[in-house]
């Protein structure tokens, strides 16, 4: 089942793959047989007289691959139906509006909207009440008096900024091993696409900022799917300061959450937003919308939170939730 | 990278989505439009994905893999039976089971692809899978993590119940053709 994909001389070299930590000795021998581990892995001790179990993995692994190898062809026709869509695809993409057509619609919004205009005036009266209504019970509720432009709802952001920094305690702490279970991509190219198949975007800038944070001091542990709640898929990417760093910056993390909830959709582009109580507490985090993600960046160190935010090139102003 | 050319790398790989689409489906109809499917949405990401020497065949059952869970597995409104939805949700550690029966290495394994074809299909649709994309495939475990969406030592778990399964079915199969398997040097003796 070969892959045919070009070979890119530029690609750097497949860094072996990092097991987690604490596997059984049975885990081990399949990922020998699998060859995920080589023989000469530092504890291949282990390994003696295990020859006959690896025959039996890897035998069994044949006999899985001929035994699921059906059907080796895709039906009949099923290509000339893709290719059908591909070619319906570009032709709804670059079919032209005439002139006649574009005036036909804009005649019809037109005529739609002035019929529509009286009975469209008082749906809009009610739901502004409504609306209002609405606002004074979240108020009461939110115990807060609203604050200019203030449009995030403060719970749940708050609930999220505490998953992050929940989460990145959990995974900064390399030794335990938490975040090597979780990591999926470990080079640029690996996270960029990672991000794309994982968000539909954000790959690209998620990459720029890999290489920026190596210019100022930061090397890329890694990325791999997280559960920020509050929205659609999230990804966890982990940055620890070059090893001869001798000052006192620290890990940080970057989440990218998709399709943000209740929490940040009202997050306006162009805000940083930061937690001033975070801030106190020692574990500075900010966040910002990014098309239609939400970064959060978090560290113990606020240096290092500034660093993300302009190796990721965050927008500016700040602002405090 | 040119649609013409985008097109022909991606199409090299429809018997592969389409032997996973129905590995999945079980219904070749359905498969043939899952995989449909997947073509249309990696059309529309093309201009996002810049192929770099490796990963669209990787890519493309990434949004298989996406597209069946998202969207053809709850159209059907399926519950997950209990013990698959634990299966799914606690399996970031690998368990620690006594390892399959490994003195079965010298089976005669040429016959043995119709008690396994049985015991894979009744796996769940994350165990069969996993074991295709390990099997046939021949994907290492990073690769099955990123087209899975899941950490490693998922991928690891997941394969490893699957094969203990599989291996359960040999062990089973063996006493009923009297094989009778060598004593396993790595096997520890107890006292």
């Amino acid at each position: 089942m070969a892959d045919h994909t070009p070979h890119n001389p530029n690609r750097p070299a497949e860094q072996p793959t990092r097991l987690p930590d604490g596997l059984s000795r049975a885990a081990r021998i399949r990922a020998l047989a699998d060859e995920e581990i080589a023989r000469d892995d530092p504890r291949s001790s282990e390994f003696d007289g295990a020859d006959q179990a690896v025959e039996f993995e890897r035998n069994l692994r044949n006999a899985v691959s001929r035994a699921m190898a059906e059907p080796t062809h895709a039906p009949a026709g099923l290509r000339e139906q893709i290719l059908a869509r591909f070619e319906a695809e570009h032709a709804a993409d670059d079919r032209p509006i005439s002139f006649s057509e574009h005036k036909h619609q804009a005649d019809r919004r037109s005529s739609t909207l002035f019929s529509f205009l009286p009975r469209l005036a008082a749906v809009a009266a009610v739901l502004l009440l409504s609306a209002t209504v609405l606002w004074i019970g979240v108020q009461q509720f939110s115990g807060s008096p609203p604050a200019d432009g203030q449009t995030l709802n403060i719970q749940t952001v708050s609930s999220q900024l505490q998953f992050v920094q929940r989460e990145h305690n959990r995974c900064s702490d390399i030794a335990s091993g938490n975040f090597t279970s979780k990591i999926v991509a470990t080079n640029i190219d690996e996270a960029r696409a990672f991000a794309e198949t994982q968000l539909g975007c954000g790959g690209k800038r998620l990459a720029e900022a890999i290489a920026r944070m190596d210019e100022i001091g930061y090397s890329f542990v890694g990325v791999g799917a997280c559960a920020v709640p509050g929205g659609g898929n999230s990804i966890h990417a982990l940055f620890n300061p070059h090893a001869d760093r001798a000052d006192s910056i620290k890990p940080v993390s970057v989440f990218l959450l998709e399709s943000p909830g209740e929490g940040c959709k009202n997050a306006q582009p162009g805000i940083c937003y930061s937690c001033p109580k975070a801030k106190e507490r020692g574990k500075p985090a900010v966040l910002w919308r990014d098309e239609n993600l939400i970064v959060f960046v978090h560290s113990d160190s606020e240096q290092s939170v500034e660093n993300a935010r302009t190796a990721y090139v965050a927008p500016e102003p700040v602002q405090s939730l | 990278m040119e649609r013409q050319e985008f097109e022909q790398l991606a199409l090299e790989h429809m018997d592969a989505l389409y032997r996973m689409a129905l590995k999945l489906t079980r219904h070749p109809d359905e498969a043939s439009e899952l995989v449909q499917e997947t073509y249309l949405k990696a059309l529309r990401h093309a201009k996002t994905f810049e192929e770099k020497g490796k990963g669209i065949r990787a890519w493309l059952f990434t949004i298989l893999h996406n597209t069946f869970y998202s969207d053809v597995r709850r159209r059907k409104r399926s519950a997950t039976p209990v013990d698959e939805f634990y299966d799914a949700t606690s399996d970031d550690r690998i368990p620690d089971e006594a390892p399959p029966v490994w003195n079965l290495a010298s089976l005669d394994w040429e016959h043995v692809d119709d008690r396994l074809k049985k015991a894979i299909d009744d796996l769940s649709d994350e165990h069969r899978e996993v074991l295709l994309l390990w099997g046939v495939e021949g994907m290492k475990y990073r690769e099955i993590a990123t087209v899975m969406a899941v950490p490693i030592g998922t991928v690891m778990s997941r394969l490893h119940r699957a094969r203990k399964i599989l291996a359960d079915s040999l062990e089973d199969f063996a006493a009923e053709v009297g094989f009778t398997p060598a004593r396993d040097p790595s096997e520890v003796e107890e006292a």
